[in-house]
């Protein structure tokens, strides 16, 4: 039984476990992408630095991360720092990055344990040498694992993976001797980052904001979408559970008529 | 016996300050409690030397660098405001015991005695509210208790060893109870609780680092208790002051922790990133 899963860290009688009770298990989305937006927002309210945001961002990493393995969902991608983030100060870029490396310090085994793989897209290339090396080693202990896969969006723009991508497909192409016209949809998405992972088909955003932000554009063409009012500090597994149960009545046509994928 | 005793009733606090989340400023008054004593313990020595510490400007400054390891918090370190705090106390106290007047004979030694207290009891044990403060309530939680449980682990096995096997004085003219074979027998131990703690709560913390942090604090804490006792011999003393009943002074607990808590603190900052 699926439940079981959650035996150890859900208690009877309490909301969580109503939602898991309700949630369909033959239709979970096969892939979900959060932008955790609202750290600041929640450290303002608090009259705290932005700093103190992202630190309490970090316990709902733990939270979305060890509910989606459990859930035994395919992927889970998190939006942790985009090309943008670049601008702002210094220290809080360099806070952010340490709060990265602290993470895989501390939650590598735990996550190597749930067999989670992990990975990182974006151009990680031009992320301080510690932090990659700590990415590297994260990768490679957990690359053979076969349950989620754990993706960090890092120096991560949508436009950027779109560009890289078909830069790369057309190399491919002049390679084999191909003409323009020999582009296929296919041909472009084995070259984004996420080629190996599953259709993305729940995105969720927090802190109410009605942005895609550069995000997974192009994985996003037929994505269910789901905003809430929540704050990312704030979000725990029963957000998680929430949005997947909202993501579960809804009917999803991929542009025809008849009900896909959903429809059961 | 009263030592057994004193040892149950601080040592469940203890535990608690450092495991319950919002036990933690029990944790801050404790280690303020025991560190304002212990540093007015070492002033005490300092007056049987003949000597005049400035009990005033010195306590002004611990309370200012204990307020500065108050508001540590993870990712944003406060420690730099340390390098404010340490100029500002050498000027007042320099300044301030000149314009006392004479006789100066003794100004050297006496402003040293202000200046050395601060730093060897508030700077350097004041670390442990940083680590307290400056680390996520679970990171804290285990550093912490891999802290005491290398110090007070090392201390018992030196004990012990040290009753049952110890032969070699390890330095008679400081401390002529203390033998080589309890220096190995406390070795030993910290190196056990190193691994202990490993597998016990703290598997983010790998044996590669565990096993020399626990030898560094180990020697470090031979050297702090040795160095004390070489402070009070200096003194005249036996005990530093008699306030844990059968424990000895209050230095006489710290002397062990005092020159491993910077350690502990920039270990966990260095390695948790």
């Amino acid at each position: 039984m699926v439940l079981a899963d959650f035996a150890e860290v859900v208690k009877k009688g309490t909301r969580d476990e109503a939602l898991l009770a309700s949630i369909a298990w033959d239709r979970l989305p096969r892939h979900v992408a959060i932008i955790m937006d609202g750290n600041g927002r929640w450290a303002a309210q608090r009259g705290q630095p932005r700093i103190a945001g992202h630190r309490a961002g970090v316990e709902a990493v733990r939270a979305a991360v060890d509910t989606g393995a459990r859930l035994g969902l395919g992927a889970l991608t998190l939006y942790a720092f985009s090309t943008e983030n670049w601008k702002r100060p210094r220290f809080e870029v360099d806070a952010l990055m340490r709060m990265l490396r602290r993470y895989i310090r501390l939650e590598l085994d735990e996550i190597h344990r749930q067999n989670i793989r992990f990975q990182t897209i974006g151009r990680t290339g031009s992320l301080a040498e510690n932090v990659r090396r700590e990415i590297n080693r994260a990768t490679e202990k957990t690359a053979s694992n076969t349950g989620m896969t754990l993706s960090v969006a890092l120096n991560y723009g949508g436009r950027a993976e779109i560009v890289d991508a078909a830069r790369r497909a057309v190399e491919r192409l002049i390679a084999e001797g191909k003409d323009a016209a020999a582009l296929t949809e296919e041909k472009l998405g084995a070259e984004l980052y996420t080629a190996r992972l599953p259709e993305l088909d729940l995105l969720v955003r927090t802190s109410g904001e009605l942005r895609i932000s550069n995000f997974l554009l192009w994985q996003a063409a037929y994505s269910e979408i789901y905003v809430t009012e929540t704050l990312w500090p704030d979000f725990r597994r029963v957000h998680l559970l929430e949005a997947i149960l909202d993501y579960q009545r809804r009917d999803r046509r991929f542009g025809g008529l008849k009900l896909v994928a959903n429809a059961k | 016996m009263s030592r057994i005793i004193t040892a149950l009733i601080v040592l469940p606090i203890l535990v608690a300050s450092i495991l319950v989340p919002w036990l933690s400023p029990l944790f801050v008054a404790l280690a303020l409690a025991s560190m304002t004593l212990g540093i007015y313990e070492f002033w005490l020595l300092a007056k049987r030397r003949g000597l005049k510490p400035d009990v005033v400007v010195g306590f002004a400054g611990a309370a200012a660098l204990f307020t500065i390891f108050y508001f540590d918090r993870p990712y944003e370190t406060s420690l730099l405001l340390i390098l404010f705090v340490i100029p500002a106390l050498t000027i007042f106290a320099l300044a301030l015991t000149m314009l006392r007047g004479a006789p100066f004979e003794n100004m050297i030694a006496s402003v040293g005695a202000t200046l050395l207290g601060v730093l060897y009891v508030a700077l350097l044990g004041g670390h442990l509210v940083a680590v307290r403060m400056g680390f996520e309530q679970e990171l804290s939680a285990h550093l912490l208790s891999f802290f005491f449980l290398i110090i007070m682990g090392s201390d018992t096995g030196a004990y012990y060893t040290g009753r049952m096997f110890g032969r070699h004085k390890l330095a008679p003219k400081i401390s002529p109870g203390k033998t080589w074979e309890g220096a190995v027998g406390g070795m030993v131990a910290s190196l056990l609780m190193a691994v202990a703690a490993h597998y016990w709560f703290f598997p983010e913390l790998p044996l590669k680092f565990a096993l020399p942090l626990a030898a560094a604090m180990n020697i470090l804490g031979v050297l702090g208790d040795l160095t004390e006792s070489a402070l009070k011999r200096g003194a005249g003393a036996k005990d530093a002051a008699q306030i844990l009943p059968g424990h000895g002074g209050l230095l006489d607990r710290l002397d062990s922790l005092l020159f491993s808590a910077p350690v502990i603190y920039y270990f966990g900052r260095l390695y948790f990133g």
